[in-house]
């Protein structure tokens, strides 16, 4: 079970975003895409996702290549939360929630204590009523969040679940919460790429990293290994100070 | 508003609304007469005819065309992802109205095909517009640029309808005037007839609803979701100007309805369309055989267009919303 990238390549208007991209996501595991703007991070989740076909090599969900998995198929798989999403009809927090269920049918009745659940871990009880267009930015991610986890939310084993900037509207303590939620979404069976720019918050919580630059991977593997000095100066244009706790378990990198 | 009580509230409106504008027009129906009508006694003839071969028909059609009419508009915005498109405003309406224009001027609706071609060729119209808009925002992606461009399109069709109007004798003029101002005054129990696809295509709207649930947060949204988004929009351009086309050919271009309808049961109501599209079709039924039943009453004998009445009354009504909504309409 894996979801697997081989040798892909994107090009857009003959230009090329992505280059010979090889990655595997396991059930188990949080990789975590890092690297400046335009490095095509989210390219690689709309190839992840199925939404882009790559120019080269190919994307394959346990084996199965896309084109030959029904987008509902898909669906019960495999859910993406896109790095921005706009809305402009008020519906309301609980109505949005309940779309990630539009794959599996039903009633909202019947997702009604799963709907609880989610907009408990992410702190949503207040705002379930509350119509979408009000919401601050930070309230509107929680929200989709909320709607990207219900998609999956009883058939964690095996499934995916692709975030692009999930952290990028929410405050300090939202993203530890939505970090420790991702972690039991691995320790549930799911495997979680996630694009992030806090390369400590993504360290602290990834089991690997995927430094990504000029749509090319600079590397790949455990945090400490990924981001060493000269990596970061030359995928950032930064250089960081690398500070090792005591213990040597945790590394943190200071950039001024 | 509690949601069962709107309903109610909503369907009893419709109900007595029709029986009000059974009553109301130039001719005079005294309560008496009516009440003998309903129970099946005959009355005097002309009673008759006025109540079951004009004004019933009329009715009918008011309701029905007003109802497709707004659940379209519903179904539109949805997919077009935004409060303010419309089927007369993107230029769904004139192209269907320029093509059966185009049919009538050159005396098509005389051959065999008669009123079938007619409304065949307002379909088609629809149908060219309607795709042709889908694709102009497509290319640019942003929604702004796609309703200019459905603002561009729908100029150009009405300066067709104009050519065509030019070009056209005395007798055709009257009837391509028609097309642009939108009237019942043809209302008879055949257009009922050629009316009833209508709600048909609401009904198969509304099996969507779910899906344009989806599409509003975005066609990669939709896509993840499991929704195959072309296949969703095909369908609901062809339900679009299967409902626009038929209404048009049967009464012209209705302004506005299609517009602030479901703006009103979304304020109401909630967004969902499970409720947007049949909220819609019951609001736009009851505002349009309200808006007729007044263009029948005020001028009596002679009567207003509807379509004028529709733009004369949604038109500040929707300047009214546009600033009282500032900022939340997305644009």
């Amino acid at each position: 079970m894996t979801l697997r990238a081989e040798h892909c390549g994107l090009s857009y208007a003959g230009k090329a975003i992505l280059r010979d991209v090889s990655l595997e996501l396991k059930p188990g595991e949080i990789l975590a895409v890092v690297g400046p703007n335009g490095a095509g991070k989210s390219s690689l989740v709309g190839l992840l996702a199925g939404t882009s076909q790559p120019t080269l090599g190919s994307v394959t969900l346990d084996n199965q290549l896309y084109t030959d998995l029904s987008l509902a198929a898909r669906a019960t798989q495999l859910a993406v939360l896109p790095q921005h999403t706009s809305l402009d009809f008020p519906f309301t927090v609980d109505e949005i929630v309940e779309m990630g269920r539009i794959p599996h049918g039903g009633n909202a009745r019947m997702h009604a204590p799963m709907r609880t659940e989610i907009a408990e871990l992410l702190g949503l009880e207040a705002l379930r009523e509350r119509v979408y267009t009000t919401l601050s930015g930070g309230e509107k991610q929680r929200t989709q969040l909320a709607r990207v986890l219900c998609q999956l939310w009883d058939g964690m084993p095996g499934s995916y679940f692709l975030f692009d900037e999930p952290t990028a509207a929410l405050d300090i303590a939202h993203q530890l919460a939505f970090m420790s939620l991702a972690r039991q979404l691995v320790e549930k069976g799911a495997g979680v790429l996630m694009v992030m720019h806090d390369i400590n918050l993504a360290a602290r919580y990834a089991d690997r990293l995927l430094l990504l630059k000029d749509g090319e991977v600079m590397g790949m593997g455990a945090p400490a290994e990924v981001l060493t000095n000269e990596r970061v100066k030359a995928a950032f244009g930064v250089t960081p100070e690398v500070v090792q706790l005591a213990d040597g378990s945790r590394q943190w990198l200071f950039v001024e | 508003m509690r949601r069962p009580v709107a309903w109610i509230l909503l369907m009893a409106a419709v109900v007595v609304s029709a029986i009000v504008a059974m009553f109301l027009g130039s001719a005079t129906i005294s309560l008496a007469q009516g009440w003998s009508l309903l129970n099946g006694e005959s009355t005097a003839p002309l009673v008759d005819t006025i109540v079951l071969q004009i004004r019933l028909p009329r009715v009918l059609l008011a309701l029905i065309v007003g109802a497709g009419t707004a659940a379209t508009g519903a179904a539109i915005q949805g997919m077009f992802r935004n409060p303010l498109a419309d089927p007369a405003l993107i230029g769904v309406s004139s192209g269907a109205a320029l093509f059966a224009a185009g049919y009538m001027v050159l005396n098509l609706h005389n051959s065999a095909w008669g009123f079938l071609g007619l409304a065949g060729s307002a379909f088609t119209g629809g149908c060219i517009t309607t795709l042709l808009v889908l694709k102009v925002g497509q290319r640019s992606g942003t929604i702004s640029s796609m309703l200019l461009a459905g603002i561009a399109i729908n100029a150009i069709a009405l300066a067709g309808v104009g050519l065509f109007s030019y070009l056209s004798s005395d007798l055709q003029l009257r009837s391509v005037a028609f097309w642009a101002l939108g009237s019942f005054n043809g209302a008879d129990w055949g257009s009922v007839q050629v009316a009833l696809v209508i709600p048909l295509a609401v009904l198969l709207l509304y099996q969507d609803s779910q899906k344009l649930n989806a599409v509003t947060l975005g066609d990669l949204e939709a896509t993840h979701l499991g929704i195959n988004v072309p296949k969703l929009r095909t369908r609901i351009v062809l339900y679009t100007a299967v409902i626009t086309g038929a209404s048009v050919a049967l009464v012209g271009i209705i302004a506005f309805i299609g517009l602030v309808v479901p703006h009103l049961i979304r304020l109401t109501l909630g967004s969902n369309h499970h409720t947007v599209i049949p909220g819609s079709a019951l609001l736009g039924a009851l505002l349009l055989l309200m808006a007729d039943t007044l263009g029948r009453v005020i001028i009596a004998p002679a009567e207003l267009p509807v379509g004028i009445l529709t733009a004369l009354l949604g038109g500040p009504f929707f300047i009214y919303l546009v600033v009282q909504q500032k900022g939340r309409l997305g644009i």
